[in-house]
């Protein structure tokens, strides 16, 4: 297993750039989780890594080899792709045969890696069916089967959950999960669903517009989003965004007020704040309750069965998230305080970047 | 399929009447021709009324199977018809994928260039071919026969608009198995054409069978007519002539290997030659 | 040409428009890829591209396979076709001949595809009847055809005796001729018009009939608003066709009426096949070639024109 360099990588289309100027280390076996909304990026940096597309300027590199200018096959990377991509006029076994007779391995040893990797994926009894036979979960694993006898170097998947339904997508993430740990292989994989990525990853790269917003483990991006649109993209429900004022510090932290006047004190160290505005403030519904503070109205209530949504109106016609564990809601219409707990109030200025809480000793 | 009909009517039967008269009307050459083929010549001189009367003979068509060169027009028919076809479908699976899947420098400027040459008729080229093949002392020669039609665009097109169809990620799949290019045609994309390959051969097939103006110029020497020009040239002085029941015999046996391909495919031809231009 | 893109389950993948007008090819470009469609163009270039240039010179060479090459002419083909009789001739019979062949082809093919449209085995069987002429060659055709309109002897001249005419011998009258051959050749072909027009009323959704029935439109009224708007483009589609291939008539008025009488059915074509291959005025023939091509591509842009403006009306 290699790990996988990106170096300053752009990728343009005619005039339209697609990647800009991308730089990324991926550790051996770790797995990487590209994230972002359509049209950010992703799939085409997966599909320049794997040799579908050309990169424009930069170098790309596996382990101490660079592999920009090499062809597909030559670069001991393999990828599942979102629709399968299975040959239909062949059998399971031929089609993971099938690339590993292109560079002439000898038949004893593929028919050895075909077994092998059957079982591993439970699928020996399906090799002489044909792809139309077999149902989407099972082509899928077929999928990944072709993939693991080629014992790449890195493992590409674009978007392969999208095709199933909501069960099958959650046991195949298990399994996947499952599969990185067993070959502790370096997979690299591209998904707009944050959900995904925040189960599946030991790091997630987050992509907007070609460009990388922010790189860490799932649990620090969530907590510390380096940027307003990683802290809007990820989170279910979505992070409250206010605008905010500051008015002053309160031992050292700066305080806000919000557009209906109330004030909100937070952690985060006035010294740290750009000293021009526009801000806004940003906070997690499970880090808002009923208790004192900007008042608001029950606009929506949903049920998700082991906690509560509320969505509130603020004074200025502004929605605001919060949860209560359990069942428990408040009717529609009726007011409410909602409270803000200051330690982990974000702040992001004019540009989107953000300023978090800081730890206490 | 729109099927839908407001109920059997008197406006139904109506319709379904006149269709009927008409298709007796269409079939009526035809089967008059064949009947009137298994009379004796020397009746048909003076009567063709009846069809359905004795006498019959055989011997119109004893006659044409006495006379050798008619196998010899269909053999010539065959091969050009199969060579034709073959090369065609080589060609312009070839090319077709070129231009649907690959890229190289100029890719969309002869793509535009061969269509273009969709509009140009067989009749503008027609003199000037002929000239150059004279030139090389290459007329009344297979090659000569099949040659001209392989450069019409059409197949191309065809099997370009199909390879596009087929979807890239296999392609790219691959690819990623490290497959040439070339293998990536010939053992993944190839076998998936199939049925754009049987369209295209079908349709092929069918019209280098019934050419008539090409081998007209081309094959003068009576050895090397194909059936078309064969069956025309045994029609001269059609108003004297005795056997008029050999000729017909001789429509019927000329018409036969296709009409009996037609009857087995049926399908595929009527798709095939009308699918075809529509594209 | 859906199932192998079925299987693979993909529409064929979104990716950034190239900017061109043809769609993005996969992977990187190359020369060797070049090799695909060399074979192909080569043949093209050899066998439809250089004799197309080299016609368009020969139009303006006085080049006579008995005479020789005599050097450029200029215009003086043209000039002399546009000035012969019997070439005029041509062009007023083919052109009359499109004329006459075209609407019945429409309107036949079109009335025969909404009377057989539906699965039932007899629609089936009389399709298949009115296609199955379309794959015999010209000579066969022909050949029947001449049988069929012998003086005393043919078809038509026993069917004419039957209901008590006088037999006409179409072939040797002057005004018969052509429509003779006009007959002959809608007998044989009628099975292309049909299927596209059956193809295309295939497309129409079921549901546009039902909401006619719904608003209580009877057959008639359902054919002219419904139907025919649905499938416009097609009939643009098929005459633009049909056009195309009668000007190109040839083979059955070389072979029924030899051209006569009179002149009366000889198309260009066949003055084309005559001072080429029988007089071997090679340059004469080419500039004849020439006019022919200009004559087609200007019908086909007047119709797609036609059709174009209709459209969005």
């Amino acid at each position: 297993m290699s790990g996988l360099g990106l170096k300053n990588v752009t990728k343009r289309f005619g005039q339209n750039e697609v990647v800009r100027d991308l730089t990324l280390d991926v550790a051996s076996g770790e797995f990487v989780v590209f994230l972002g909304p359509s049209g950010c990026g992703k799939s085409t940096l997966l599909r320049m890594i794997a040799g579908l597309e050309a990169v424009t300027t930069g170098e790309i590199r596996l382990g101490p080899r660079r592999i920009d200018d090499l062809a597909p096959g030559d670069r001991g990377v393999a990828m599942v792709f979102q629709h399968y991509a299975l040959y239909p006029h062949m059998t399971v076994r031929q089609n993971m045969a099938f690339g590993l007779r292109n560079i002439g391995l000898p038949r004893d040893e593929i028919a050895r890696k075909i077994a092998s990797a059957a079982q591993m994926l439970e699928i020996d009894a399906l090799l002489d069916r044909k792809p139309a036979q077999l149902s989407g979960g099972q082509r899928q694993r077929v999928a990944i089967g072709r993939a693991i006898v080629k014992d790449p170097q890195i493992f590409l998947f674009d978007e392969p959950l999208s095709n199933l339904d909501a069960a099958l997508r959650s046991r195949t993430r298990i399994e996947l999960a499952r599969l990185h740990q067993r070959m502790n292989a370096t997979m690299v994989f591209v998904t707009h669903d944050q959900v995904e990525a925040m189960t599946m990853a030991t790091r997630i790269v987050v992509m907007n517009q070609g460009r990388i917003e922010q790189v860490g483990a799932p649990i620090d991006i969530y907590r510390r989003p380096a940027t307003r649109f990683v802290a809007s993209f990820i989170g279910t429900p979505a992070m409250n965004f206010l605008a905010a004022t500051p008015t002053g510090e309160t031992g050292g932290c700066v305080t806000v007020r919000l557009p209906d006047g109330t004030t909100v004190p937070t952690a985060i160290p006035a010294t740290k704040l750009p000293r021009s505005g526009p801000f806004t403030l940003g906070v997690r519904a499970e880090h808002i309750e009923p208790g004192r503070g900007t008042p608001a109205r029950v606009d929506v209530v949903e049920r998700l069965g082991e906690r509560t949504l509320i969505y509130a109106l603020a004074g200025d016609g502004s929605t605001i998230v919060y949860d209560e564990p359990g069942e428990f809601a408040p009717p529609i219409g009726e007011r409410v305080d909602l409270a803000i707990d200051p330690a982990h109030v974000h702040l992001f200025d004019a540009d989107g970047r953000a300023y978090h809480a800081e730890a206490r000793a | 399929m729109s099927t839908f009909r407001p109920g059997r009517s008197f406006g139904d039967r109506a319709i379904l009447l006149a269709v009927v008269a008409l298709a007796i009307v269409w079939i009526a050459p035809i089967v008059w021709v064949v009947g009137l083929s298994f009379k004796p010549n020397d009746v048909l001189m003076h009567d063709t009324g009846g069809i359905v009367s004795p006498p019959f003979t055989l011997k119109n068509y004893a006659d044409i199977l006495a006379s050798s060169s008619v196998f010899g027009w269909m053999f010539n028919s065959a091969v050009v018809a199969v060579g034709q076809t073959a090369l065609t479908l080589i060609l312009a699976s070839l090319a077709g994928y070129g231009f649907a899947r690959t890229n190289f420098p100029g890719r969309a400027v002869l793509f535009v260039a061969v269509l273009a040459a969709l509009a140009v008729p067989e009749q503008a080229i027609i003199v000037p071919l002929h000239t150059m093949f004279a030139a090389v002392d290459l007329h009344n020669t297979y090659l000569a026969l099949i040659a001209p039609r392989l450069a019409f665009p059409f197949g191309v097109l065809l099997m370009t608009q199909y390879f596009r169809a087929i979807s890239p990620e296999i392609e790219e799949a691959a690819l990623l198995d490290s497959a040439s290019r070339l293998k990536v045609f010939w053992r993944i994309v190839l076998p998936l054409s199939i049925p754009a390959q049987a369209t295209l051969g079908i349709y092929t097939f069918l019209h280098a069978w019934n050419d008539y103006f090409w081998p007209l110029v081309s094959a003068t020497k009576p050895e090397m007519y194909t059936l078309t020009v064969g069956l025309a040239s045994m029609q001269t002085n059609f108003a004297q002539t005795e056997g008029i029941g050999f000729l017909m015999a001789q429509a019927v046996f000329a018409g036969l290997p296709i009409l009996v391909l037609y009857l087995f495919f049926q399908r595929h031809i009527v798709s095939a030659v009308a699918g075809a231009p529509s594209k | 040409m859906s199932g192998a893109a079925d299987i693979a389950g993909a529409p064929p993948a979104t990716r950034p428009a190239v900017g061109t007008a043809v769609a993005a090819g996969v992977g990187r470009p190359a020369w060797s890829n070049l090799l695909f469609v060399l074979p192909y163009l080569v043949v093209l270039i050899v066998l439809l591209i250089v004799p197309l240039g080299l016609g368009i010179w020969l139009s303006f060479q006085d080049y006579d396979m008995l005479g020789g090459w005599n050097g450029s002419v200029g215009l003086d083909n043209f000039r002399n076709l546009l000035t012969d009789k019997i070439f005029l001739g041509t062009i007023r019979n083919t052109v009359w001949f499109v004329v006459m062949t075209t609407p019945a082809f429409v309107v036949i093919g079109l009335a025969l595809a909404l009377a057989l449209n539906d699965t039932t085995r007899k629609s089936a069987f009389l399709r298949s009847v009115f296609f199955g002429a379309s794959v015999l060659s010209v000579t066969i055709v022909t050949l029947i055809w001449r049988l069929v309109y012998l003086p005393d002897r043919g078809l038509l001249s026993d069917v004419f005796g039957l209901v008590g005419l006088h037999p006409i011998d179409p072939v040797v009258s002057t005004t018969w001729a052509l429509p003779a051959i006009a007959l002959v050749t809608v007998w044989w072909i009628i099975g292309l018009p049909m299927t596209l027009f059956l193809a295309a009323l295939q497309q129409i959704p079921a549901e546009i009939y039902e909401a006619a029935a719904l608003d209580r439109a009877g057959r008639w009224r359902t054919l002219v608003f419904v139907t025919l708007p649905s499938i416009r483009r097609t009939i643009v589609v098929v005459a633009v066709l049909e056009v195309i291939l009668q000007f190109q008539l040839f083979g059955q008025a070389l072979l029924i009426t030899g051209g006569g009488p009179n002149n009366m059915s000889r198309p260009m074509v066949q003055f084309i096949y005559e001072s080429g291959f029988r007089d071997l005025q090679l340059g004469f023939a080419s500039a004849a070639s020439q006019i022919l091509f200009a004559l087609m591509l200007l019908a086909t842009f007047a119709q797609m024109w036609v059709g174009r403006r209709r459209d969005s009306a």
